[in-house]
């Protein structure tokens, strides 16, 4: 036993330790067979396989895209009373209860106990975080 | 995981390619286990899981430098997929998207008591994330404090705090459905 696992291990009582032993042992999924790795051995090489989009376009995109909602901001009536707006504009808004826009204003609660995020995270953590995920 | 990447890919960088086969291989299954866990005992949901930590850490393994362990940079990656999915799950959850079958999913292919593998489910689901992080990497996947730390980018000693908070909760949860003695009287779900 490694002296962490020790540590571990030392921390729980008796008792504790057998319900937690208990509970892992009915948690327990399925066991991987050989057909299911197969599966997923596939499904991974065909999507590492797959050309990804032209990343370097993704900047040019978003300005695009920016300009083109200034333009549409600048025309007459689109920024005023909604009431006023145009038929146009007004379709292309998602709705009261519309999946984007509840998607968009979501601020439900996704991370409950979010005062203990430390500032540990070593470098190439920190890295993969800004490479793949927006948190 | 042979055949998955082909030669002429790994021409290029032959080394990543190895390095990355050899992560699928010895981590495939656990990531499986280690989703399906963190994702509340659904099996589709769990392969998704792992096959995205595994693709992102394919494209993130060359700017990998072995500056820390392998396995706790891919499984980091992991567990921050698994919470990302959690997200959205919960999205559509609160905005009555959500597909019956997309969640929390007894799993009847699983080994076991159903409707026991369902409660403890719920019961995980209602940690906080943190808590809920640190109980399956410590004492379900059996990675130890240090290892849990980095993959969840805390302190050691915030790791512990997680767990016994954690184990607190869910022994209140969970006391009388693990109970040797109730077992023989099956589970109130």
């Amino acid at each position: 036993m490694t002296d962490e696992n020790r540590e571990k291990t030392e921390a729980l009582s008796p008792d504790t330790e057998r319900f937690v032993e208990r509970l892992k042992a009915a948690y327990e999924p399925r066991p991987m067979d050989a057909v299911r790795r197969a599966a997923l051995d596939a499904r991974l090489r065909e999507r590492i396989e797959r050309p990804r989009g032209p990343v370097w376009l993704a900047p040019a995109v978003a300005t695009a895209a920016i300009a083109l909602l200034a333009v549409w901001g600048l025309q007459p009536g689109v920024l005023e009373a909604p009431g006023t707006a145009p038929e146009v504009a007004r379709a292309d808004l998602p709705t009261a209860d519309g999946w984007e826009a509840q998607l968009y204003l979501y601020e439900g609660p996704l991370e409950s106990d979010s005062t203990d995020e430390e500032t540990y995270l070593p470098p190439e953590y920190a890295a993969i975080d800004d490479l793949f995920f927006d948190g | 995981m042979e055949g998955v990447i082909s030669l002429d890919m790994a021409a290029a960088e032959p080394s990543l390619e190895t390095r990355f086969e050899a992560l699928v291989a010895n981590h495939r299954d656990r990531a499986v286990r280690l989703a399906w866990r963190l994702v509340g005992g659904d099996e589709a949901a769990a392969e998704d899981v792992a096959q995205d930590a595994l693709v992102s850490a394919y494209r993130g393994l060359a700017r990998f430098r072995g500056d820390s362990s392998l396995d706790t940079w891919f499984y980091r990656i992991l567990v921050r997929q698994a919470y990302s999915y959690l997200r959205w799950r919960g999205v559509r959850e609160r905005f009555g998207r959500s597909d019956p079958e997309e969640t929390i999913d007894p799993a009847p292919r699983a080994t076991g008591d159903p409707l026991l593998r369902q409660r403890i489910a719920r019961a995980l689901d209602s940690l906080p994330r943190n808590q809920r992080d640190a109980f399956v990497l410590v004492h379900m996947e059996d990675f130890t404090v240090r290892e849990a730390a980095e993959i969840m980018g805390k302190a050691p000693g915030t790791v512990k705090s997680h767990l016994h908070r954690a184990l607190g909760k869910l022994r209140t949860q969970l006391e009388d459905a693990l109970d040797p003695s109730t077992e023989a009287d099956g589970h109130d779900g």
